[in-house]
């Protein structure tokens, strides 16, 4: 047949070529459509042809298109031919048609024309300034990735063969982006890893265009590897610590596997398809546990719609487990307003189905249920047969902003019918003014119990537009439907939601409005003692008159699978006892809604500051103007305060975007960020700039490199690498070639010395003063069972306890000195004083302090740090512990990092939350030798009489009343806990016992002083004590300076974490009576070591350990 | 289009001996839709691209579709495993089940004048050196028309298949059978006969005979009753699946044959007893079984069979169940109680308090799948445990860990 065809040709081409193009008259063919040069613009179109029988041997029509035989129907004489998307069309086509005439010439025909319906696209980025890559705060896209786009969505999926350790992002070829077309700036979205064995994922090393879209049929882009390591995660010792059963199947297992990724965007969808094939190597059957790690990470709230039918109580929030999936819905809230994602699971759907959310990380598996599986080890459901393969197919989307497109993208997908639901919001009534960004939520209403006539369960949420609108498509069905808006009464003014009745049918929209009362409004102006804006928070005291209803009530405490009716009330709630936090940025002002009432009204900075406090009672309608003035009152010439551990966007457990983290951290008079990422490295510079804070707040670079077994190290000051869009995260795990990232290939995580090690190497980290530091010691000392109360400090993990952290089992002793030890990490109660100080209530366990110490009297001396692992926003954490070190300049503008990194290693720090404690170190043997913490001045003194002058300077603010003074020399030490919890486990955790305590009035003085007398509140608190303290040998002395309880009052609502919820706390007096004995958080700071060099031999000679028996 | 392609085999530890795919999932529905289905032998097989592959095919014989006997055709494929060997390599004899090659660029840079056919079902429609009897069936079959395949014809032909068809056509044709509208009557007397010497030819494994079995049961296929009889006899090597089978047409066992078959020492004949026994074992023999049974799978149909039969009154009984050494019985216990809901949570969780941590996996897990009452005790658990371990496993079942 085939040679048949060529002969044919043949002839054709050797006549026309004697010819002509046209042997017969021009009205007995043609080519009718598509017309020359014309653009088809309909999926599938009809090509017509009239070719006249009593000219043409009709018997011979040949129409190709693009080379490709097209079968004709019809005529004589009018021929047609359907072309519907696919091969072999493209962008632009070539028609051409052959027949042989009667008189036994041939006739050829051509026709140019462009296919150009809405198509989707995949390809290759090539210009770092191209218009359509997605943009926004997570944005990611970059030269080399791969873009996939149609008319409504794009999505960018990384190019392959990549290594960068980014929470689940170590890979490349995942999807990075998604933005829909038309709505730019919002890209809040991070990765989705497609998993093959829980910890093993896919590695892709290959890319290839399957489809670039032309064809008008899917784009597709395929990406294939290995199996290897997800470092992130490693569930299998979190089961093995807590006495499960990890599969052992899944537990760190190389399996003979490769696997590709096919992801196609149709035209016309505002979703991706992913397929996984997993292809089994081996002669047998693998069992394995397929599914993908989500992780949104930006300025999203998840929500986790129910199966339909469903009554269990879930609305908005981070589901934890859920064992009904259906899907994963994120949408934006803040900044990111206007996008949302969602993810669905196996398509078609697979049975028991779960997700397992933490720190917001999503591992959804597929056809299995994860908690079985990490409480049993649940056999396996799926497997790859002998030599075949194993493949699941999911989608991911990205919408306008409302929670609904979950729903909807799912209903497209599995072909379920919706129908359409909008409406729009005002304040004030209606004809009020339009409602942006109010939330509304729609689903089933409870019949009885906690939920009776209120939503119990969620079946679709939507945020309004700038014009306080709502839409969005929702199965049909009868609903509850109600709206709510921050600082505004509730429909009809009453304390729960009012709910609408709605009936949703196929082919008839529903609409409805909502029209929510008159509201308060405040204005805030903040000036500090020069009569100058400045930053603040503002903190309203009291209760909201209308809160939000939770869908789990019964929940005890802790509240963490709550989940809210209107948003997620658990990520980031406001402490008790506020009902409103803020913050005014360089202008000094703060505007915002209130719900009619009475409360009081704060307005403070930060330790260093005053407050500002006044009563406030707001109408419906009415603005009230608030000008409060507030004084810095603490004085710290040569130092500067530090955060050095907080968190942002750029982690995948913190949704606070960096103007905010900027804004915030201005408001609490921090002078410096040290921004630590979990493994990224951001810069807040162009922030601090962009929001004219340079006077106010510095930023240095750094990071937190998470492992997830054995700690997590602060690295500061660090540079960007701008190849990376981690920025250039320390790989901790340990890159391998690919398909070889296994410990049973002989490639581990990095030990702590070798991450010490590794963040110097780094050739973008070019600071001479890099310092890093173990954040929250206790999970590293205690993990990796390194006891410090040996000499010298040593692990004591057994070979296999310690590959199974995928550590080096051959590394004799974990234990590293590193810089600095985070001792005080936060702002509450049980962070003060169980985790630093040990002392505990309730069966808690702590101790850091003792740690610490035992390497002092082993002269392994590292630096103590005070700061807050800040990972939220509205609980004022920012405001808590923080750290001066001495510099050279006061101006936060003028801060240097070096000098930052500098005093870590030289172990010249204070902290505190609410005091500000210095001290020196006074020689009386007539040498005048002194020692202390500032830039120049040594932190050791030798003394020839065995004795020093011990000078310790406290400060607060007048909000923040101390009591206590506790001194520690060659202090003793006790263990507090155990690794095993039993008689013979290692010691791993330590308090520390005081060697001096002096009490206010009994040992000193805390004296009161006025700084700005016109300025109410403005003073503070102050004490300058000295002590002779003997020293018969060489010796390390801290001071530490707190408030106790039934002695000082806490710090609320300054720092407002942790007040008791019970008693007279109910009511907004009770609030306001100072709460004395009621729990809170009490001032405290503490020194660094100072050093005596008893002997004067020129160094320091430890004194050993001392443990409590 | 290849963008970036890693040398073959470098990717990670890839295993030696890889075999080559296995092939043949899928053939029989690929090959009722296909183009052509084709015996014939492979020429030339070549590598187009990172995945992409090619032969020539000198055709043989034509069982369907548009295809000339002794002429030659262009088979494509796609092999995903770069490790792996190509499915198809020079000389074998092969049946192949052919379709349009897929859309797209990449196939369309691969053959531009789309002179080719892929194979079918994503590549697996293939079977090597297929037998002339297994070929002369499909070529029979395949000769009918699609509403022709599901009358007695047809059927007839789908049970010689897998009477004599290739190995992993028996698994199709019986998947094929258990399609078919209304199949007990459209089996007829040769029909049934094939499906019941399959049954009980012991030379056959015992998997594709219990399937047998199991269709027989499923689709009621009462001609068949005395040979899955004769399956039931000891050393039919089918027991405990005949056994099920008949159990599935009758609807049930006399109580008689359920005592004397949870007697038996072959554990599958336990459990088919447990799990036809409906109320003819009383719980105490249940749970003793639940208790003693040596066999993972009997004491699985124990947990299983107490709870269906007396829901809840057998709480304290099954309880014992979630501290089993084998998994997969915890797991349906865990199952199976959170399955109660409410009503099993107070027990659940009295069960969590004093044990440690490897013990209290059980009733944590059952609380987690225990709806919202069983959370909240969870979070309770999570909140107020002395055991911090203990604390953690629940944290775990929440779905929730620390964080920093």
């Amino acid at each position: 047949m085939l040679r048949r065809r060529f002969q044919v040709l043949a002839l054709f081409a050797l006549a026309l070529a004697l010819q002509g193009q046209s042997c017969t008259g021009a009205g007995d063919i043609g080519i009718q459509s598509p017309a020359e040069g014309s653009n088809v613009t309909t999926p599938s179109f009809v090509v017509e042809i009239y070719v006249n029988p009593g000219a043409f041997d009709v018997s011979t029509i040949q129409l190709t298109l693009n080379g490709v035989a097209l079968a004709v129907a019809g005529g004589p004489p009018t021929y047609t031919a359907t072309v519907n998307p696919g091969a072999p069309l493209r962008d632009q086509n070539l028609l051409e048609l052959r027949v042989r005439a009667l008189n036994g010439t041939g006739a050829y025909l051509t026709r140019n024309f462009n296919y150009l319906p809405p198509k989707a696209r995949l390809r290759r980025i090539t210009d770092p300034s191209d218009p359509d890559l997605p943009t926004g705060p997570l944005a990611q896209a970059r030269v080399g990735d791969y873009l996939l786009e149609n008319d409504v969505a794009r999505f960018v999926v990384q190019d392959v063969a990549q290594r960068d350790l980014h929470s689940i992002g170590a890979f490349g070829g995942n999807l990075i982006d998604a933005e829909l077309v038309g709505h730019p700036g919002l890209e809040n979205f991070f990765e989705i890893q497609p998993a093959i064995n829980i910890e093993t994922v896919l590695n892709a090393q290959t890319a290839e265009i399957v489809n670039d879209g032309q064809d008008g049929t899917p784009a597709a882009l395929r990406v294939c590897g290995p199996d290897d390591l997800v470092d992130y995660v490693n569930p299998s010792t979190v089961v093995a610590q807590s006495g499960g059963s990890f599969p052992a199947s899944a537990d760190d297992v190389d399996q003979p596997v490769e696997a590709c990724t096919e992801y196609q965007l149709a035209p016309g969808k505002s979703y991706v398809t992913l397929d996984t094939t997993v292809e089994n190597l081996s002669n047998n059957a693998l069992p394995m546990y397929v599914g993908d790690y989500v992780n949104g990470m930006g300025e999203l709230e998840q929500w986790t719609p129910p199966s339909a039918g469903s009554t269990t109580p879930i609305g908005i929030g981070e589901m934890t487990t859920n064992f009904s999936l259906d899907a994963l819905s994120y949408f934006g809230f803040g900044e990111a307003k206007g996008v949302d994602y969602a993810f669905l699971g196996a398509d078609p759907p697979l049975p028991s189905s779960t997700t397992f959310t933490v720190s917001g990380v999503s591992y959804v598996m597929h056809a299995q249920v994860i908690p079985l599986i990490l409480l049993f080890g649940a056999p396996s459901s799926l497997s790859a047969p002998a030599n075949g393969s194993l493949s699941f197919v999911r989608h991911f989307g990205v919408g306008d902003g409302s929670g609904a497109n979950a729903l909807a993208m799912e209903a497209d997908v599995r072909g379920l019918v919706t129908e359409s639901v909008s409406g729009c919001v005002t304040v004030g009534g209606a004809g009020g003014a339009a409602a942006a960004g109010s939330r509304i939520s729609m689903g089933v209403v409870g019949t009885s119990g906690a939920y009776a006539g209120q939503l119990q369960t969620l079946r679709a949420t939507f945020i309004t537009d700038d014009a306080g609108c709502y839409h969005g498509r929702v199965a049909p069905g009868s609903y509850g439907i109600a709206a709510a808006r921050d600082g505004t009464p509730y429909e009809g003014g009453g304390t729960t939601p009012l709910i609408h009745t709605i009936t949703v049918a196929s082919g008839t929209p529903v609409v409805q409005d909502f029209a929510l009362p008159d509201t308060g409004h405040v204005q805030v102006t903040v000036h500090d003692e020069n009569d100058l804006p400045v930053p603040a928070r503002v903190t309203v005291v009291g209760f909201d008159p209308s809160p939000e209803p939770s869908l789990v009530a019964t929940i005890i405490r802790g509240n963490d699978t709550t989940t809210g009716t209107f948003n997620d009330v658990t990520k980031d709630p406001l402490e008790f006892g506020t009902t409103h936090v803020g913050y005014a940025g360089a202008n000094g002002m703060h505007s915002f809604d209130l719900e009619p009432g009475t409360y009081q009204i704060f307005v403070s900075r930060g330790t260093e500051y005053s407050a500002f406090s006044a009563p406030l009672t707001v109408g419906a309608g009415a603005t009230v103007p608030v000008t409060a003035r507030i004084a810095h009152v603490l004085q710290t010439p040569g130092f500067v305060s530090s955060d050095f551990h907080v968190h942002a966007l750029n982690s995948p457990d913190s949704r606070i975007n960096n103007d905010n983290r900027v804004l915030q951290f201005a408001g609490e008079g921090v002078d410096n960020i040290i921004m630590t990422d979990h493994d990224a490295h951001t810069d807040l510079a162009p922030h601090i700039a962009a929001l004219g804070l340079t006077p106010f707040v510095h930023s240095t670079i750094g990071e937190e490199i998470t492992t997830f077994d054995y700690g997590h190290f602060n690295a500061y000051p660090l540079g960007i690498d701008p190849t990376k869009p981690s920025g250039g995260s320390t790989d901790w795990g340990g890159a391998a070639p690919p398909g070889q990232d296994f410990p049973s290939a002989g490639h581990y995580s990095l030990s702590p010395a070798e991450i010490d090690a590794a963040v110097r190497a780094n050739p973008w980290n070019t600071s001479p003063e890099l310092a890093v530091q173990i954040n929250h010691i206790d999970s590293h000392f205690d993990p990796l069972k390194i006891d410090t109360g040996v000499a010298p400090p040593q692990s004591f993990l057994t070979p296999s306890e310690q590959l199974a952290f995928r550590i080096d089992p051959s590394i004799p002793n974990l234990f590293h000195l590193f810089n600095g030890l985070e001792l005080w990490n936060g702002y509450n109660r049980s962070q003060e004083l169980c985790e630093f100080l040990a002392i505990c209530t309730g069966g808690n366990t702590g101790g850091r302090i003792g740690i610490w110490m035992n390497l002092l009297n082993q002269g392994l001396v590292a630096t103590a740090i005070a700061d807050t692992d800040t990972h939220e926003f509205f609980n004022t954490r920012s405001g808590g512990a923080r750290s001066w070190t001495p510099s050279s300049t006061d101006a936060p503008a003028g801060i240097v990092d070096d000098e930052i990194g500098a005093a870590v290693h030289a172990g010249k720090a204070v902290g505190g939350q609410g005091l500000y404690v210095q001290a020196q170190l006074l020689a009386t043997d007539g040498s005048g030798g002194v020692a202390g913490f500032g830039l120049s001045q040594p932190t050791m003194i030798p003394v020839s009489n065995g004795q020093v002058n011990l000078q310790i300077d406290v400060q607060a603010p007048l909000w923040a009343e101390y009591d206590r003074i506790e001194i520690y020399v060659n202090a003793q030490t006790r263990v507090t806990k155990r690794n095993p919890n039993t008689t013979g486990g290692t010691p791993t955790l330590y308090g520390a016992n005081p060697t001096i305590v002096l009490n206010k009035d009994t040992d000193f003085t805390r004296a009161s002083v006025t700084d700005f007398p016109a300025i109410p509140g403005a003073g503070h608190f102050e004490t300058h004590k000295t002590l002779t303290v003997l020293v018969p040998q060489d010796a390390w002395i801290v001071v530490l300076v707190r408030g106790t309880d039934g002695v000082s009052h806490p710090m609320f609502p300054e720092m407002p974490a942790s007040l008791s919820t019970g008693g007279n706390n109910t009511t907004l007096a009770g609030l306001l009576d100072g709460n004395l004995n009621e729990g809170g958080v009490l001032a405290q700071g503490f020194t660094n070591a100072l050093f005596v060099d008893a002997n004067a031999n020129g160094s320091f000679d430890p004194p050993g350990l001392s443990i409590a028996p | 289009m290849l963008l970036a392609v890693a040398p073959v085999g470098a990717q990670g530890a890839a295993p030696t001996g890889v075999a080559p795919a296995a092939g043949g999932r899928g053939f029989l529905r690929a090959a009722e839709s296909a183009q052509a289905v084709v015996l014939g032998t492979v020429h030339a097989p070549s590598k187009l691209d990172l995945h992409g592959w090619t032969a020539d095919l000198a055709v043989e014989r034509v069982l369907a579709g548009r295809a000339a006997p002794g002429g030659a055709l262009r088979v494509a494929w796609e092999e995903l495993a770069t490790a792996r060997p190509p499915r198809l390599s020079d000389a074998d004899r092969v049946l192949l089940a052919l379709v349009a090659l897929p859309s797209g660029s990449l196939w369309m840079q691969r053959f531009p004048k789309r002179d080719a056919l892929a194979i079918g079902a994503g590549g697996q429609a293939f079977l090597r050196s297929p037998a002339p009897g297994t070929v002369d069936l499909l070529a029979r079959y395949l000769a009918l028309t699609p509403p022709a395949r599901e009358q007695a014809e047809g059927v007839t032909l789908l049970t010689a298949l897998v009477q004599d068809g290739a190995p992993v056509l028996t698994d199709e044709a019986l998947e094929r059978l258990d399609e078919v509208p209304g199949l007990a009557g459209r089996l007829e007397r040769d029909a049934a006969a094939n499906l019941g010497r399959v049954m009980e030819d012991r030379s056959r494994p015992a998997a594709t005979r219990t399937r047998v079995a199991e269709l027989i049961g499923r689709r009621h296929l009462l001609a068949l009753r005395p040979s899955l009889e004769r399956g039931t006899r000891s050393g039919s090597g089918i027991e405990a699946g005949a056994w099920d089978a008949l159990a599935e047409l009758d609807g049930g066992l006399p109580p008689e044959t359920v005592r004397a078959l949870v007697d038996r020492p072959d554990p599958a004949l336990r459990r088919v007893a447990i799990e036809r026994a409906g109320r003819a074992l009383p719980e105490e023999r249940l749970a003793a079984l639940l208790r003693h049974d040596p066999a993972p799978e009997v004491r699985q149909a124990a947990v299983k069979a107490l709870l269906a039969t007396f829901g809840d009154g057998a709480l304290e009984t099954v309880t014992p169940a979630l501290f089993d050494p084998d998994p997969a019985v915890r797991t349906d216990a865990a199952q199976g109680l959170g399955a109660l809901g409410p009503r099993a949570v107070p027990t659940l969780r009295s069960l969590v308090e004093g044990r440690e941590a490897r013990d209290a996996a059980g009733p944590i897990a059952a609380l987690a799948l225990a709806g919202p009452e069983g959370r909240v005790a969870l979070r309770e658990i999570a909140d107020r445990s002395p055991d911090p371990a203990v604390r953690r496993l629940a944290e775990i079942a929440l779905g929730k860990l620390s964080e920093h």
